[in-house]
Formats: structure tokens, sequence, C-alpha cells
């Protein structure tokens, strides 16, 4: 297996490609749970945890099941079931057996099956044509830097409360503003993966 | 409280427009709206789901129980989509490729689903469709304003003609991310100035989530 | 209390079965569609990249030994003028899909990318004249080619694809 390719698809998912600030995957959880850093770390988990669970079972639904029956065209809506689907179950199994946990997690579970980043995962792994660790690594490394957008994020909005922007900005305008600065941010780790091996 | 078939449609527009009022389906919008072409061509895609699902479960909304509605809704909101995709893909090969992974996300926006669960359930067909309309009209529309922002100062055409002066001085941060998150930022401030008491969703909570009734937390997120 | 289980849960498989047989008769129907516009779509790229050529035929490649996985397809032309590869590498964003034409001395007489998903505005040189334009001529050594600063991963993969299909040119001419 090759290691090298592996931590290339994890950096890029995390920094270069980050779904939320470069690619507009799961937006709306970005914004809306990001106002304190409770939340926002547990949504960040809630969303790593899901994109790893849906990519094990939807790797090898889409490889061994729908790809060979020909089914291909039932991608997206098997895709979405299944994701509905675990999502109940590790809620039911969380809420049974790990009450801990899910009391951090719990809240964060039932938007997990219209959050577009997961959904996003679980389809690029497949047009991407990674290998199932592959695939699992860009979940990891898409969850992560959900994560660390969320954190970063949350430390930014703090400031931007206490700030008096103009009237018409207030509230959501000028968070936006804040998420295009993080998002220009994140450009200065272009060129870093490409240099990682040199 | 009975509308007519012009306020639902018109309320969709304006009054509660997905994108620019409730500060739905972001995603897609920030994504698509690089130029002006693309934008029209998801926000048509979205408007056919949106028709479809919305029709479908006005049919079924005596039919399809209360307890098992929400995996009923998304397996048909994503048949649609599916339908889409099959149709753009054989027929609009360049709009295929343009949208990318955003053509099957269509079925988790969540416009389509917030339309199901609040309208199309509880309304005739005839309404449904109007409802349809107007959303996916708004949503189109605000699809539209942005991208023809974002592609007029960001390459310096609109629907792909080349503007003069612009065309060599276009700034190509407004195609990229930042540039999607300002020129959102700067509409939305726009409408907030326009519009005195119809004010842009302050804040993400319950009262603008459309999954928090099958969410079932209300008020704790 | 049974009732109330099998209700919700009949609906849901109706509906499911219904919709998978509407989107199963969807497919049938557009299938042909898509295969035939990819196709045509491939004819198209191989023209431009071989404008002299009459016609294509396929080569299977199970029918040479130790042609490099990259190479997805491969034809010869109906007028002996050279030979076409369509390869695909991983670059830095996913695969990048190449298809190149080759005389019959070894030289590449044009490349160009056919898909690709390396990052706009900084991998996407790929597409562009100044970049393809060198490898016109090329049997080999390719270290000289330019690229942009910070950009080596899209880079090394074009050159890859190159370098995969001279190597199957070599092993299919014979």
């Amino acid at each position: 297996m090759d290691f090298r390719a592996l931590i290339v698809i994890m950096m890029s998912a995390v920094l270069v490609n980050n779904y939320v600030l470069r690619q507009f995957l799961g937006v709306c959880p970005f914004l809306g749970v990001s106002r304190d850093f409770k939340s926002s770390v547990g949504m960040g988990f809630a969303v790593i945890f899901v994109m790893m669970l849906a990519t094990t079972v939807t790797w090898p639904i889409q490889i061994f099941l729908l790809n060979t029956s020909g089914l291909e065209f039932m991608q997206t809506v098997v895709f979405i079931l299944v994701i509905a689907t675990l999502v109940q179950l590790v809620e039911v199994v969380l809420k049974r057996y790990f009450p801990a946990l899910f009391a951090s997690l719990g809240v964060y579970l039932p938007l997990m099956t219209t959050n577009c980043a997961v959904l996003a995962v679980t389809i690029s792994n497949i047009n991407q044509g990674y290998t199932y660790a592959e695939a699992l690594v860009h979940a990891l490394g898409a969850g992560l830097g959900f994560l660390l957008a969320m954190v970063l994020f949350t430390g930014v909005r703090t400031q931007t409360e206490s700030a008096d922007p103009p009237e018409a900005f207030k509230g959501i305008p000028i968070t936006l503003i804040s998420a295009a600065l993080l998002s220009l941010a994140f450009f200065g780790f272009d060129g870093v993966i490409e240099n990682i091996f040199r | 409280m009975k509308l007519s078939k012009k306020d639902i449609f018109t309320r969709g527009i304006i009054k509660e427009n997905p994108v620019l009022v409730l500060l739905l389906g972001l995603c897609p919008a920030l994504a698509v709206s690089t130029q002006a072409e693309n934008a029209i061509g998801l926000g048509l895609a979205t408007t056919f789901v949106l028709l479809g699902s919305n029709v479908v479960i006005s049919i079924l909304r005596g039919i399809i129980p209360g307890r098992t509605r929400i995996p009923c809704y998304i397996v048909l909101i994503a048949s649609f989509t599916v339908l889409a995709k099959m149709a753009i893909e054989a027929y609009a090969h360049p709009l295929y490729q343009a949208l990318g992974i955003f053509l099957p996300l269509i079925a988790v926006n969540c416009i389509i689903f917030a339309r199901a669960e609040m309208f199309a359930s509880k309304n005739k067909v005839i309404d449904s469709v109007v409802d349809a309309l107007g959303t996916g009209a708004g949503f189109t529309l605000a699809l539209l304003a942005i991208a023809s922002v974002r592609e007029i100062l960001g390459s310096g055409s609109w629907f792909g003609m080349s503007i003069p002066w612009l065309e060599h001085n276009h700034a190509m941060i407004f195609t990229l991310a930042p540039g999607g998150f300002i020129v959102l930022a700067c509409l939305l401030a726009v409408v907030n100035k326009v519009s005195k008491e119809r004010k842009v969703a302050r804040e993400f909570n319950c009262a603008t989530c459309p999954a928090a009734e099958a969410c079932g937390r209300a008020g704790e997120c | 209390m049974k009732r109330t289980y099998v209700m919700p849960l009949l609906v849901l498989t109706l509906i499911c079965v219904v919709v998978s047989v509407a989107l199963a008769i969807m497919h049938s129907i557009t299938e042909p569609i898509i295969t035939e516009a990819a196709h045509e779509r491939a004819q198209i790229a191989m023209l431009e990249t071989l404008p002299d050529a009459t016609g294509f035929e396929q080569i299977s490649a199970y029918d040479f030994d130790g042609i490099p996985v990259s190479i997805r397809e491969m034809y010869r032309t109906s007028n002996n003028v050279g030979y076409i590869f369509i390869a695909a590498v991983r670059g830095f964003g996913g695969d990048i899909t190449v298809i190149a034409g080759v005389d019959n001395d070894g030289r590449i007489i044009s490349s160009s990318t056919l898909s690709h998903s390396e990052t706009r505005g900084i991998g996407n040189f790929i597409e562009e004249e100044w970049f393809i334009g060198q490898f016109i001529g090329l049997r080999n050594n390719f270290e000289d080619v330019d690229t942009i600063a910070g950009a080596t991963i899209t880079r090394d993969a074009f050159i890859h694809a190159i370098e995969d299909v001279l190597i199957a040119f070599e092993i299919v001419r014979g």
C-alpha cells in the first residue's frame, strides 16, 4: 500500500480542499452550530464519526453490490437511505449503551441525514476511484477538516459577536464575511502538499 | 389562513426566498454560482426535483404514514434527483460536468425537504405545484443574482459573453471560495437594508431549521 | 398494535419498489444516449489529436504483455499515421485523463487533458497550450518540461502519463 498516497489524500482533504472552506460542503451546520466551542467540537466529532461509518458501509455496497449488478444509477438513493439508517441505528445504540457520549453527540446526529458533506464524501470516494483504505482516509480527512474549520471559526465568531458592524451587516452577513476571510487564509495551504515529498 | 395561488407563488420568490431570506440551500448556492449559466441549470434541476417531490408527496399525503414519512420523503426526493441527473447527463453533458457532485447533492438540499414537510404534506396538489414553482423560481433567481455578480466581477463575462474592459481586469477571487462568501454576505446585507420588516433570519436556530419538526429536539440545538 | 408497524413499512417498501422500477426504466432510456455521446466526444478528441487519421481501430491491451496499468484505451489509425493512447493517472485532486497521439517514430504529435480535478488556478495549467505544447516532438527526457511554482505533483502526473503512453507505444508497435 502506498503510504505516501494516503498522506497526500489526508492532508489534501484537511487543508487544501477543505470541505467547508473550499468546496462549500456542509456550510449550513458550519454557520449554524459554530456559536460556542463545546457545540462546534461536538458537531465536528459527530461529522467525523458519521463520515467514517458511512464510508465503511457505502464503499463495499457500491463496489460489491451496485457495480456487479449494473445498478450504479441507484447510487444516490441507496447511499442516502444507508446514511439515514445508520444515523438512526447509531442514535439508538448510543442512547442505550453510551449515554455520556449520546449527551454530547446525540443532538447533532439527526442533522447528519441532510448534511450534504456526508453524502458528498461517500459519492466522491467512488468518483475518485479510491481503494477502501484511501476512501476511509479521505473520510477521516474530510471530517477532521470540518472539525478544524468549525473550531477556528468559533474563535473568529466570538470576536465578531462583540464587534459593531453596520446595521445591515449584523448577524449572518458579517458571519459570512468572517467565513470568507478564513477561507482566504486556507489558500495559504495551496502548494503545501505538492511539496511535502520533494 | 387561506392563501391565494398568487400569494403562494410570490411568497417563495420574495417574502420567503429560500436562499436570501430563509438561508436554506446555501451549499449549492455558493458552490455552483461561479457562472450564471450553471446557476440557471442547477436552479432548474432543483425546481424539477421540488416539483416532482411536492406533487407526489401531496398526492400520497393521506397514504404516507406519519411515523415513516421521513424515509419516504428521502426516497422520493432522491429518486427525482437521480431522474434529473440521468436526463442532464444524457441531454446536457456540459452542464452535467459543470455541476459535478452538486447534481446528486440536490437530494439533500434542505429546501426540498422543508417544502415536503411544511407544505406538500398538508396541502392540495394544485397548491403544492404552485408552491414548488414559486420556491424553485426563488431559488433560481437568488442563484442567478449571486452568479451574475461573481461572473461579472470574477471572470469579466455574463452568460459567457465577455464584457469590455472587465474582461481584462477581472478579480479572480470572486470565482474562488472567499468571493462566494463575500458576495452572499453583501446580497444579504442589501436584502436587510431594503426590507425593513422582513429581516433575513438573523441567526440559524430551530425556528429557521426545516428539520426541526423531524428532529424532535426542538429547542435543544 | 401489530398493524401500526406493518402499514408504515409496507408503504415504505412499496414506494421503494415503484421508485426502483421508474429509475430502471429511465436508466434504460438514457444509458444508450450517454454511451453514444461519450463515444462521439472521444472520436472528436481523437481527430483533434491526430488530424491526418482517416479512422481508428481499438487495440486490446490483453493482446500484449506489459502495457502500463494507466493505459485505458489504445487505437491504431486506419491509414497508419500513428497511434492514439488514453491514459488515466492519479494527480493531486483525483484522476487526470490524458489523450496523446504518437507518430510511427515514437514522437508525441499532440496531447491534451480530457478530464482532471486539479485545483483551479494552480493545477489547471495541464489544459493550457503553453504546457502541453512542450511535449510536441519529444520521445523522452521530460525533465526540462516547465511548470508553475508549487504544482509538481500535477506536472509529474502528466509526465508519468506521457511516459506510460510511450512505453505502451513501444510494446504495441512491436
